[in-house]
């Protein structure tokens, strides 16, 4: 594959995936800028790997799974700072019909460790099976598993007992 | 109770809502990669440049080496009677060693150097069987063919400095 040809195609499918993708890392990271950095960096990983692709057919696929690695990566190497003071204040969710109960449960799913966070996105946002989310994290099925049972837990934990209380008045 | 359809409502209202425009375009991506690979094609060629010059670098310090190894097995014979390091020490036990040469040039010359050249009888052959014999054998067998290898060319050559000759392989000319 010539250099031309991979550069319209990686293109074109930048223009298709792009928002979708920055969503995802929305979800992940929790704020946008960080998301369009890791977008931003997943699709050069991407751009870099693809003349080297010898099958492009689950491309997607393969950029889903860049993103939620290198939002791990750099929540790895920022650990240290991951609570950063700032003078403003933290970006909200465009809120919509019953929007209190998102909010909270957002804010909460914002304390999920985030590899935990992680397996919920690509489980319940990407509606992933066990399988494919234990793949795209190289990882065994059984950790998916109770990295998904953990971030339930921590989100019961984080929202307490007055959360059904509020879903159900909403 | 969190349930999990409440998680893909909260993503799903995410989704919905609005969000920033994107400030990274394709073309973005694509000049940051041309500028990627261009670091990493100058930074193999360097790489590749200073292994290149590092292997070189090491040929030329070994190859003396090891090229110099076979002429110092040679060389020392002549050298070293000058630097005399080792020929003081023997000096003493040499003439011990030539001295019974002298006396006895039939059995102790042979036994050191030039057994085949001297003695008909083949002289290791000769010796073995001659070493329940006599204890002149004995006496003058060890030390010969232990260290006296250098120790009697050490000793012969300032005997033969006369001559100017050096090396072990004309000994048995020079005594002969």
């Amino acid at each position: 594959m010539t250099d031309l040809t991979w550069d319209a195609e990686f293109s074109d499918h930048f223009a298709r995936r792009a928002d979708a993708m920055r969503f995802t890392a929305y979800l992940l990271c929790g704020n946008w800028s960080e998301a369009e950095d890791v977008m931003q960096a997943a699709f050069l990983k991407l751009y870099l790997a693809g003349p080297r692709m010898a099958n492009r057919e689950g491309l997607d696929a393969y950029l889903r799974q860049i993103v939620v690695r290198t939002f791990l990566a750099e929540r790895r190497r920022v650990r240290w700072r991951r609570e950063r003071l700032t003078d403003s204040p933290p970006e909200l969710p465009q809120t919509g019909p019953s929007s209190e109960v998102k909010i909270v449960l957002w804010q909460a799913l914002g304390s999920v460790p985030a590899r935990q966070r992680a397996v919920l996105v690509l489980r319940f946002w990407h509606d992933l099976s066990v399988e494919e989310t234990a793949e795209a994290l190289r990882c065994s099925v059984g950790t998916v598993k109770s990295q998904a049972s953990r971030g339930l837990a921590a989100l019961r934990r984080r929202l307490g007992p007055n959360f059904a209380d509020l879903r159900m008045e909403v | 109770m969190v349930r999990e359809e409440d998680l893909r409502e909260t993503f799903s209202a995410l989704r919905a809502g609005r969000a920033p425009e994107l400030g990274v375009t394709a073309a973005d991506v694509v000049r940051a990669g041309g500028r990627v690979r261009r670091r990493r094609r100058a930074a193999a060629v360097a790489g590749s440049g200073v292994l290149t010059a590092a292997a070189v670098a090491v040929a030329v310090f070994l190859l003396p080496l090891g090229r110099g190894g076979a002429p110092d097995t040679v060389g020392p014979a002549g050298p070293t009677t000058e630097t005399g390091t080792t020929t003081t020490a023997p000096v003493t036990t040499t003439p011990a060693t030539t001295a019974p040469a002298t006396s006895g040039p039939a059995t102790t010359a042979p036994a050191t150097t030039a057994p085949a050249t001297t003695s008909p009888p083949v002289p290791t052959s000769s010796v073995v069987p001659l070493n329940p014999v006599p204890t002149a054998p004995t006496t003058a067998g060890p030390p010969p063919r232990t260290a006296p290898g250098v120790e009697t060319s050490a000793a012969r050559t300032p005997v033969n400095t006369t001559s100017g000759d050096r090396g072990g392989d004309h000994d048995p000319v020079t005594t002969g």
